[in-house]
Formats: structure tokens, C-alpha cells, sequence
């Protein structure tokens, strides 16, 4: 293996250890430090410390989706291969992250508001469809012959589909039904409390880090498969 | 109904979502060494 690949995936490691530890010390602090809510407000109070993870899940998704835009873009710009990198790990990230947050909100929705899923919420549904839209890229690059036209659809998709990025951030200040408001601006009726704010930044910032060590380690798998293809063109011109 | 059961389980499951990824980039990682080390060594063989 080239030795910069390996210094890559050692440093993947690395990263991706750090963001690991802050998740898990994200996740203690959340359960066990983090002030409860109002048990009067609150139909499941305890429940409501699912969202140390829930919340920093959805905004690496968001991150995720950004790096598809920007690797999908720099494709159609410049047929670059580190665009077409970032395209398959943005949607790799975009679907993990992703179906954190479509699993454990509806697990949060069925004890608070009585039932899963608002098919009727901005929210829920336009981030559903935008991990659908990372799912149907994940499967269609394991299941499709890697090639230009292949890579064109799917930057194609993906650039569509970041259009859902905005309006699921922005749906619940425009269209708020059953998912809750923005909390971490304060404003009349929001807000939170300092301790519950230190812990939700303390795991974004974690979140962070894991994101950039999977995003460097996917990276590496990506250059390897590419080592690898070569290292077996090679070998078939020599037999 | 304060919710732990439901707390639990989100996190359990968020948590295989992550452990699951990190290992599915883990085995990918050591496949594609092993291969390329295969193929170098072919090569250098023929």
C-alpha cells in the first residue's frame, strides 16, 4: 500500500477514536448530568434526552448533504475524482446519519405525541425523503457498473435532492405542526437551559469530529478501491 | 410513562447504525490491503 494512504487511514483512526469517546461521553452526560425537563410540560421527560444525539445526528446529516452538493458539483465542473469521492461519501454519511435521526425520532414521537410518525409535518417527511434520496444513491452505486454515465445520474440526483437540505431546516420556523421548534436560538418560548446547551454543543462538536474521521477513513477505502482496480489491470496486461 | 425504555432504545439503535459503518469501513479497509498485497505480489512474481 502507498505510504500516504496509510498515514490517511491511521489518522482516520485516530479522528474517528476521538469522536467516539465525545459521543459516548456526549451520550453519559445527556442521561445521567444534563438537567431533566419539566415533568408537568413533558408527556416523557426522560425520553426528551434522546435528543443529545437525535439533534447532533441530524445536523451531520445536514453536513453530510453538503459534501454530496459540493462533491456533485465539482464532478459536473471538472470531472474530478476527489467530487466523485465526496458524492459517495456524502451520501454514505448522509444515509448513517440519516437513519439515525428517521429511527430515533419516531422511537421519541411515539411516547411524546402518541404516535411515530405526522405524515402530515414538513419536518419529518422532507427529511425522510432526503435520506430515501441518500438510500437510493448508496444501492444505485453497489448495484450499477461505476462509469461517467453512471456517475452523472447519480450527481445529477444528488443535486436535486439537496434542495430538501433548506426547506427541512427552515420547516419547522415556517410550518411548525408537531415537531418541535429551534431550541438553541433563544426566542420567546425557546430556549434552553445552559447546562442542556453545553451538553447538546459538547456533542456536536463530537459529532464533528467522528463525521471528519469517517469522511477521511471512507476516503481511504474509496482510494483503495481504486489502488486495487489498477494493482489488477496490472496484473491481467502482465498475464 | 418517563420514557427510559424508549430512551434506551434509541441510543442502542443509533449506536449499532455507527458501530455497524465503522466496521463495515474496517473490514472494507483490510479486503482491499489484503488484495492489493496479493496482486502487487503476483506481479512481482510474473
Amino acid at each position: 500500500m502507498h505510504p500516504d494512504l496509510s498515514v490517511r487511514i491511521r489518522n482516520g483512526i485516530i479522528v474517528t477514536s476521538m469522536g467516539i469517546f465525545g459521543i459516548i461521553c456526549t451520550a453519559f452526560l445527556g442521561i445521567f448530568y444534563a438537567p431533566g425537563v419539566d415533568p408537568m410540560a413533558w408527556n416523557s421527560p426522560e425520553a426528551q434526552r434522546i435528543f443529545y444525539w437525535h439533534v447532533p445526528f441530524a445536523w451531520s446529516s445536514f453536513l453530510a448533504f453538503c459534501m454530496l452538493f459540493v462533491g456533485a458539483l465539482s464532478w459536473y465542473r471538472n470531472r474530478s475524482e476527489w467530487g466523485w469521492r465526496w458524492v459517495s461519501t456524502g451520501s454514505d454519511l448522509g444515509l448513517l446519519f440519516g437513519a439515525g435521526v428517521v429511527t430515533s425520532g419516531p422511537i421519541w414521537g411515539s411516547v411524546e405525541w402518541g404516535v411515530p410518525w405526522d405524515w402530515g409535518d414538513l419536518r419529518l417527511n422532507t427529511f425522510a425523503l432526503l435520506t430515501g434520496v441518500a438510500l437510493f444513491l448508496v444501492l444505485s452505486r453497489r448495484s450499477q457498473p461505476d462509469g461517467q454515465e453512471t456517475r452523472d445520474t447519480l450527481a445529477a440526483i444528488g443535486l436535486f435532492g439537496f434542495a430538501l437540505v433548506p426547506i427541512t431546516a427552515v420547516a419547522t420556523t415556517l410550518y411548525q405542526k408537531r415537531h418541535p421548534g429551534i431550541v438553541v436560538v433563544d426566542g420567546e418560548g425557546t430556549g434552553l437551559d445552559p447546562v442542556m446547551r453545553a451538553v447538546l454543543m459538547f456533542g456536536t462538536l463530537s459529532f464533528m469530529v467522528l463525521f471528519v474521521g469517517l469522511s477521511m477513513l471512507s476516503d481511504s477505502v474509496l482510494r483503495l478501491e481504486d489502488t486495487a482496480e489498477q494493482a489488477k489491470r496490472r496484473l491481467d496486461e502482465v498475464n | 410513562m418517563s420514557g427510559t425504555t424508549e430512551l434506551i432504545m434509541a441510543y442502542g439503535i443509533m449506536s449499532a447504525i455507527i458501530v455497524f459503518y465503522v466496521n463495515h469501513l474496517r473490514s472494507r479497509i483490510v479486503f482491499l490491503s489484503s488484495k492489493i498485497s496479493e496482486f502487487s505480489t503476483s506481479v512481482e512474481e510474473e
